[in-house]
């Protein structure tokens, strides 16, 4: 996904030839009817270990390009790529007895000894019952002993191997088996797989943590974001809270239960102090964008905080605009409000994209900012005014900041329709079943699990109204988990 | 420990020599189209000791008496994460140069810890009650052996396992130490070893 959003940075901006991001787009015109080509391009490591290094695979290409390839235009660079790609075919980049055509087809590795099409033992009809797995199949046994060290932290005891080899039903206890692990204080207590799978969307400091086990310089109580966070992946809540909620959530680690509660920020102040109430008022919440933590830790002392918006991007809808991915330029952007240059040809590439994804923020205190003294200001609140005061420092274009804003292309009035829309789109969906993917699977969909993935993420929106407890009942019965 | 640690090495190596026993290899699967093999971090591995070895997780290993190995000394090497104090967010990607050495120490630790308790109090012996014995059989050995694979890996042992590890104890073990008692302590907790750091304990 990278490459293809790469191929937009390198047509704006002027500069280096090492890169051909032009490269997916070739091999999907040479193979269409690839896996890997399934649902969107191939990705950089096809023919690369770190671009430009090549692999294997890219190796051959190299040879089959020859080295008048550094003169050549993107255009013709394409037409030679496709050319060279049907030429290398047939020959065999990691020597593992399966030509690059027939691995391409299958959707396995090119360039990878270890990664081939399905063993021939598997197609001749032999008896596989004395082998420890079945390699050429969906493996119960395979899947209990997996499942339950990913979900519950504990292998199966030889009783449960015995009993799922024997079931008349295998399927019908791995689900059983799963239901009783994602109750497990592994799966859903704190710091167990949930909790951390949160770490780098809240980036903890305990430094600086307020409330239990507080810091020395307490801003705010990151537990408040874990166990939000939490409670919208289990139990089969709607997982889209996390960016729409307008409440928090309380923990009881004695039973590992979550439970949502509504106070005012005054009620807050009374029962926590100043150093870990939460400030934003409910009609303005947006769940995890809107917390005191984010605010205080990505907004700090900014007019327009870019960082917090880039944050968010990239936790919950996986782009990365470090890296220029989910550029979707605005026209007439970047205004640059604040005169912080980034209208200029090179910056603008990110920054079309960036600054309206971030003018919704901008009416969210953070620590403070501008010409005021921070200890008039309520960390982590919202504050329709406080533009006003960045004024002597980042100019007077800083009134005129919109609090709408645009993101993936669409108008949003304010930070909590941003949640919504982000909540709702393909790309929150797909990141956050990505998540767990890689947790299960320890590493992202292979070209051959393309189409397995992306049935599972949008099942996922379409018919498990956002449920993980329902996602992960599919994930585990996928080829991609349960073959050995 | 450093004596059994300059055991381990010696017996590696007189190991490495040793002929394959009477009983074949089981039977190989067809080679995975789509091999995914991954490492048990060290929360998980340390669980499958203490459950396996009835041993609290504080009890497995620490250094200096004083940190304990999985959730300080070597949590970021054994796959763990410290988001709020080290910055450490998500597992590394690769397992560092270390990290074979980690699960060694945890391994190690956490079995002589049992051969320990069990030599010292075998009335209240949780798996090695049967060497304290001053007469030891095959049966017995092969017993223990049994013992080891079901609690450490969930499953009976194979014919080829059992014969594997006690031959290891009548052809390495013994000629070097000719004490009984210490033989077999030495032969426990190097089993324990074997079996707790294999392929198949370590990986799923």
């Amino acid at each position: 996904m990278a490459c293809i959003f790469a191929v937009v940075a390198v047509s704006l901006v002027p500069g280096s030839a090492a890169a051909r991001p032009s490269g997916p787009a070739a091999f999907c015109e040479a193979f269409p009817e690839a896996p890997a080509c399934e649902g969107g391009a191939p990705s950089c490591d096809t023919c690369h270990t770190t671009p430009p290094a090549v692999n294997a695979l890219g190796r051959q290409l190299e040879d089959a390009l020859g080295p008048e390839r550094h003169t050549w235009d993107d255009s013709t660079f394409s037409t030679r790529l496709e050319e060279a790609l049907r030429e290398i075919e047939s020959l065999d980049a990691d020597g593992d007895g399966v030509d690059n055509g027939a691995e391409i087809a299958a959707g396995t590795i090119p360039s990878d000894a270890s990664s081939h099409p399905i063993a021939a033992a598997c197609l001749d009809g032999e008896d596989r019952g004395a082998w420890s797995y079945d390699t050429c199949d969906y493996d119960p046994r395979y899947v209990l002993r997996k499942m339950q060290l990913d979900v519950c932290g504990t292998l199966p005891t030889p009783l449960e191997f015995a009993d799922i080899s024997e079931s008349a039903d295998p399927r019908a206890d791995i689900h059983e088996l799963l239901d009783e692990c994602l109750e497990t204080p592994n799966w859903r207590g704190k710091d167990g797989v949930v909790w951390n799978m949160a770490n780098t969307r809240i980036r903890p400091d305990a430094a600086t943590k307020a409330g239990d086990n507080a810091g020395d310089v307490p801003l705010g109580d990151y537990e408040d974001d874990y166990n939000l966070f939490v409670y919208t992946q289990i139990d089969g809540a709607d997982a889209r809270d996390v960016l729409t909620a307008d409440y928090f959530v309380e923990r009881d680690d004695a039973q590992t239960t979550y439970a949502p509660y509504q106070r005012t920020a005054y009620e807050d102040f009374e029962l926590r102090g100043g150093e870990a109430a939460q400030f934003v008022a409910r009609n303005r919440r947006a769940g995890m964008l809107t917390t005191r933590w984010f605010l205080v830790n990505f907004v700090m002392f900014t007019a327009i905080p870019r960082t917090a918006a880039a944050q968010a991007y990239r936790s919950y809808l996986g782009y990365d605009i470090a890296k220029m991915e989910g550029l979707i330029e605005v026209p007439a952007e970047p205004a640059d409000y604040d005169a912080k240059g980034v209208a200029e040809p090179a910056c603008a590439t990110c920054h079309a994209t960036l600054d309206p994804l971030t003018y919704p923020f901008s009416r969210y205190d953070g620590l403070g900012g501008g010409d005021r003294d921070d200890a008039d200001v309520i960390p982590g609140s919202y504050n329709p005014y406080r533009l006003e005061s960045f004024v002597v420092a980042d100019g007077p274009g800083v009134l005129d900041i919109p609090e709408n804003g645009v993101l993936l292309g669409q108008e949003v009035s304010d930070l909590r329709e941003w949640g919504e829309v982000a909540a709702n789109s393909d790309e929150f969906a797909r990141s956050t079943v990505l998540a767990y993917w890689q947790h299960f699977l320890g590493e992202p969909p292979r070209p051959d699990e393309a189409g397995e993935f992306e049935t599972l993420w949008r099942r996922f929106s379409r018919q498990h109204g956002y449920s993980i407890d329902a996602m992960l009942h599919d994930l585990v019965m996928t080829e991609a988990y349960g073959v050995p | 420990m450093s004596l059994r640690f300059s055991s381990i090495t010696f017996v590696v190596l007189l190991v490495a020599c040793k002929d394959a026993p009477a009983s074949p290899a089981p039977e190989e699967p067809a080679a995975s189209s789509k091999p995914r093999v991954r490492a048990k971090n060290g929360r998980r591995f340390a669980q499958q000791l203490s459950a396996g070895l009835e041993l609290s997780e504080d009890e497995l290993c620490s250094e200096l008496g004083l940190f304990d190995c999985v959730e300080e000394a070597h949590l970021v090497v054994m796959g763990g994460v410290d988001a709020a104090g080290l910055g450490v967010a998500v597992p590394l990607p690769v397992a560092p140069v270390t990290a074979p050495i980690a699960y060694d120490r945890v391994a190690l630790s956490a079995c002589f810890e049992r051969v320990d308790r069990d030599f010292e109090s075998p009335g209240d012996a949780a798996i090695f009650g049967a060497l304290t014995e001053s007469d030891v059989s095959q049966e017995a050995r092969e017993g223990v052996v049994s013992e080891l694979y079901l609690r450490l890996l969930h499953r009976e042992a194979t014919d080829f396992e059992r014969e594997t590890l006690c031959e290891f104890f009548t052809d390495t073990i013994v000629p070097h130490t000719p004490d009984s008692q210490e033989a077999h302590q030495q032969w426990a907790g190097l089993s324990c070893f074997a079996v707790a750091t294999s392929v198949e304990s370590l990986f799923y």
